[in-house]
């Protein structure tokens, strides 16, 4: 989608006073994406004629892929300041803006852009896209209106539906992606981003409908057959997670991940035998990778090959030195060994890597539990109790957010704003925030 | 004692069940067990609620029928009404039970967890402690069919949260002592909110959220007082989520040792040393983790001979997405995790896992099991996940195989099973179960069917412990066959089991020799047991002076 748009603007740029050579030639290279040649002859173009939009604005796109944010945001803003009325300058504008960290600067130029070229796609598709990394409450109109702009192409309500999932608005994230269902059936990758979605609602069954669905219209790639393996087993039917797997080594016989995952199951169930092959394969396919020695270790010691074993988990250790389960197995295998003091040694240190993690993963629980709880005190109106209890956690962006929001709701905006800019400095990519901020900046009475 | 004759013999020791010889018919209501557990669900969704109750067998006249305690829970906090009483029912040895709660004196109306029966001052009357939030409760069995609450007299002190508790005598004097598991520090409950953030409805926290707490332990003084030993024989630092504790001599030395299923949280093996302090082998034994150096969500626990080899083995009931532990005990302090590779696991996978007992369903001589499932959300996230689930029965093929078929409609009856305890209240040589669910009602699941040959053993202790708790029992037959097994006061999920001891005989006529190994290290060997029947086995060595 980004390209397109990008491509759409160099060719749709108007046509001022310029070096014809020079500028055709380096909109050919950047339409081949060959930016540095394309920066070269885009900069001769700019030298003939320095007023010229469509030059200023070529460059920036040829900067842009190079890394050179502050350089193109330099030329966009001179696009645009000499082609006030180019919907594509200020667009090109956006998206270096964007690419510089200033979201909402960005969103300012896709606005005027939009105004300027209301049915072109690029620009409104920019803009529903920063409206939904904001979390911007115009973000569903203007997905709307690109999905009237663009009503074939499904990827645009699939976006939405990403959006409504990401604010957590999950029943209006289902409703879409379902209504873009019915005006797409045939389509493959609604399908898959459906499935991955019922997956992380935890609706395995229904995501294994939908992800086998995706199949049947083609979509049978290793990284959806694999999605549709481990909801299959997540949703209990081991059977058919296994079958899923088999069909996807069958077909993808080099892929690692796909046998190793096989292997996993057959070794999950008891089955050594079946598990052996597929992850000795995954193993010396990918040997740097820790887990894969792990496992291979593991059906080499139900296999009573212990010399071997060891020899895995020491490779897994080796990769990995903070792996808490190769050091387990391989502790446990020296303890059967009678190797008591190797043994201990391995344990112990798995014992002290399993004990960090778990209270880091308490810690964070902990945390969020006490931030949705604050939250909810917040949207059942008692505003003191969250205020003291976003207080009460870390300094986050987020328990920032969240006394801005309570100071707010008690009539302290120039309290809110102090929460919002603090959150600001921690988190300055996070449009969200960024948003927030000038808004709260706008509606604040000054001092 | 009242003896039964066994059923018909037709299977073979060792052989694979057919579909079902046996089957589970709930006779609870049938029975007059009529109780309705209330989890005292409150709006804000606090921990304790997911995690009651338990049930006891004691048989507390004597009269050789196992009576029931049932354990209530809510409403939270304790309203201390009458309603919110846990509930006493005696056997009337025809097939049914009648309430005697008030008239025993029971009157604990605290938010209930588990119950824990054993004679723990060797007067020959069971005596019962019952856990709970906030408070447990040590009741004395007068003998005269009346208990007295002597938990103050005693010296049990009331820590926080007491779960599930186990009888055993740690330090050999002749005396129960008492391990109280403890479950999370919860204080921090008020400043938490789980579930659906986006519309605000609640949901439990799960228990990686709360700290861990130090289990007590215990010692008996001989003289109806118990003094808190936990320190001085190295527990104390153990900060663990105990759901599932029991004492089991893993090493056969004679010194019961301690294992503790805690929730989320590393399970702990304490090896007793024999001078009053234990040592944590936790890891070294293999029995800390899962089988990939997880920890798991450990609930109830069972111990008993799963492989035929006389060594105790230890099962271990765990949270959604992962399988049942069976640990295979090798000697020498360590274990082996067959869960997986024995097919105990697998089958468990799906569901939320509290009570596990192992038994001999059809008398064939070697260990089944018994699952209870019920899971501790309201709304379980996963799809196709409800709270009530269905109860499993693990079939042990004699090779320490396991293969899950359930017998009966109680398998078929989804309920958010708990504590679950096993006894033959009816006398009649197979094992029934009593199991408790969350919020539901108390199920009474009667054996029925095709069973082997049987030999029922009660002990009593005369050196040792009144009840013989902790003794090792192993039956020699006629085919060469060896059965060991083990009695224990307090397994499972908060509950306490039948204390007698049955063994499966399958085929076998007779059995050949009875070899008790009293706590107190007497060995007494009786010939020719009577098969078919209960009969008593009183210890040969003199009391203690």
């Amino acid at each position: 989608m980004l390209v397109l748009a990008l491509l759409a603007a160099v060719l749709s740029v108007p046509e001022p006073a310029a070096t014809p050579g020079a500028l055709e030639v380096g909109e050919r290279l950047l339409a081949r994406k060959q930016y540095a040649p394309a920066e070269r002859e885009l900069r001769r173009a700019v030298e003939a004629d320095p007023s010229s939009a469509r030059a200023h604005g070529n460059l920036a796109l040829a900067l842009l892929p190079q890394r050179k944010v502050g350089e193109a945001v330099a030329e966009a803003r001179l696009a645009a300041a000499f082609g006030p009325a180019s919907a594509e300058a200020h667009f090109i504008f956006g998206m270096a803006l964007a690419a510089d960290g200033k979201p909402l600067d960005a969103i300012r130029e896709y606005e005027r852009a939009v105004e300027l070229a209301p049915k072109a796609i690029g620009p409104i598709s920019a803009l529903a896209a920063a409206y939904a990394a904001a979390e911007d409450p115009r973000t569903v109109a203007t997905y709307e209106k690109v999905v009237a702009l663009l009503p074939a192409d499904p990827s645009v309500p699939a976006d939405l539906a990403e959006y409504l999932w990401r604010v957590q608005r999950v029943e209006d994230g289902n409703a879409a992606i379902e209504r873009a269902l019915a005006t797409f059936p045939s389509s493959a990758d609604l399908r898959v981003r459906w499935g991955r979605s019922l997956a992380q609602q935890e609706r395995f069954a229904d995501a294994a409908e939908a992800l086998e669905a995706a199949r049947h219209l083609g979509a049978d790639d290793a990284a959806t057959l694999a999605l549709l393996a481990d909801v299959y087993e997540r949703a209990g039917r081991v059977e058919e997670a296994r079958a899923t797997l088999g069909a996807a080594v069958a077909r993808y016989p080099r892929d690692p991940a796909l046998a190793h995952a096989l292997g996993r199951l057959w070794l999950a169930d008891g089955k050594t035998e079946a598990a052996f092959p597929q992850l000795e394969n995954a193993a010396l396919a990918r040997p740097s990778a820790a887990e894969y020695q792990l496992d291979y270790g593991r059906v080499l010691e139900a296999s009573g090959r212990m010399a071997d074993a060891e020899a895995a988990y020491r490779r897994a250790i080796t990769l990995s030195p903070n792996l808490p389960a190769a050091h387990y197995a391989l502790g446990r295998l020296l303890q059967r060994e009678d190797r008591k003091e190797e043994a201990q040694k391995e344990l112990a240190t798995h014992h002290a890597l399993y004990e960090r993690g778990r209270r880091l993963v308490a810690a964070a629980d902990v945390q969020d539990a006490e931030t949705s709880l604050a939250w909810t005190l917040l949207r059942e109106g008692k505003a003191s109790e969250a205020l003291e209890g976003f207080r009460k956690l870390p300094e986050s962006p987020e328990s920032l957010r969240g006394q801005a929001a309570a100071l707010q709701r008690l009539g302290r905006p120039a309290d809110a704003v102090r929460a919002l800019e603090r959150a600001h400095e921690l988190a300055p990519e996070d449009a969200r925030i960024a948003l927030l901020l000038a808004t709260e900046r706008a509606t604040a009475p000054k001092p | 004692m009242t003896g039964a004759i066994g059923l018909v013999f037709t299977l073979a020791a060792g052989a694979s069940p057919p579909d079902c010889p046996i089957t589970f018919t709930d006779v609870a209501e049938a029975s007059g067990l009529r109780f309705m557990h209330d989890r005292g669900s409150t709006p804000e969704h606090r921990l304790p609620e997911m995690v009651g109750a338990g049930v006891a067998w004691l048989d507390y006249d004597n009269d050789g029928w196992m009576d029931l305690y049932i354990v209530q829970s809510g409403p939270l906090p304790p309203a201390k009404s009458a309603k919110s009483r846990d509930r006493f029912f005696r056997n009337n040895r025809d097939g049914t039970f009648t309430d005697v709660t008030e008239k025993a004196g029971f009157r604990d109306s605290g938010y209930g967890m588990g119950a824990i029966a054993a004679d723990y001052d060797n007067d020959g009357f069971i005596d019962l402690l019952v856990t709970g939030y906030r408070g447990n409760t040590l009741y004395h069995n007068n003998g005269d069919g009346t208990f007295t609450d002597v938990t103050a007299k005693a010296g049990i002190r009331n820590p926080p949260w007491g779960t599930s508790a186990a009888w055993g005598d740690f330090d050999g004097d002749g005396y129960l002592d008492l391990f109280i598991g403890q479950y999370a520090d919860d204080t921090r409950d008020k400043s938490l909110f789980c579930g659906d953030r986006a519309t605000g409805v609640r949901d439990y926290c799960p228990p990686i959220m709360y700290d861990g707490t130090v289990s007590v332990l215990y010692r008996n003084n001989g003289n109806g007082t118990f003094t808190d030993v936990t320190r001085e024989a190295g527990l104390g630092h153990a900060l663990g989520k105990a759901l599932g504790v029991l004492f089991v001599d893993i090493d056969l030395d004679g010194k019961p040792d301690i294992y503790v299923a805690n929730d989320e949280v590393m399970n702990f093996l304490f090896h007793n040393l024999g001078n009053g302090r234990f040592e944590d082998i936790s890891i070294s034994s293999g029995t800390g983790f899962g089988l990939e150096g997880n920890p798991q969500g450990g609930m109830g626990l069972d111990a008993g001979d799963l492989d035929g080899d006389g060594l105790p083995d230890i099962v271990v009931a765990n949270f959604e997405g992962e399988t049942n532990e069976y640990y295979r005990n090798l000697g020498g302090g360590v274990f082996e995790d067959l869960s997986v590779s024995s097919g105990f696991g697998p089958p468990t996978v799906n569901y939320v896992k509290f009570g596990l007992n192992l038994l001999d369903v059809d008398n064939d001589g070697d260990l089944d099991a018994f699952v209870s499932n019920g899971h501790i959300y309201d709304r379980p996230r996963r799809q196709g996940t409800r709270s009530e689930q269905k109860p499993q029965l693990l079939w042990n093929d004699g090779k320490g195989r396991f293969r899950e078929h359930g017998c009966g409609a109680p398998f078929q009856r989804e309920l958010v099973g708990r504590g679950s305890a096993v006894a033959d209240y009816d006398n009649d040589g197979d094992p029934d179960i009593a199991v408790s669910s969350s919020g539901g009602p108390f199920q009474l699941l009667r054996n029925d069917g095709t069973h082997g040959n049987w030999l029922g053993i009660q002990l009593v202790g005369r050196r040792s412990n009144r009840q013989g708790i902790g003794a090792r029992l192993v039956v020699e037959t006629p085919s060469g066959r060896k059965l060991s097994r083990f009695v224990q006061a307090g397994s499972s999920y908060l509950s306490t089991s039948d204390p007698r001891v049955l063994f499966g005989l399958a085929e076998e006529k007779s059995v050949r020799r009875l070899t008790v190994y009293w706590p107190s290290g007497v060995v007494q060997v009786v010939e020719n047991p009577p098969i078919g029947r209960y009969s008593t086995v009183e210890e040969t060595a003199p009391p203690r002076p």
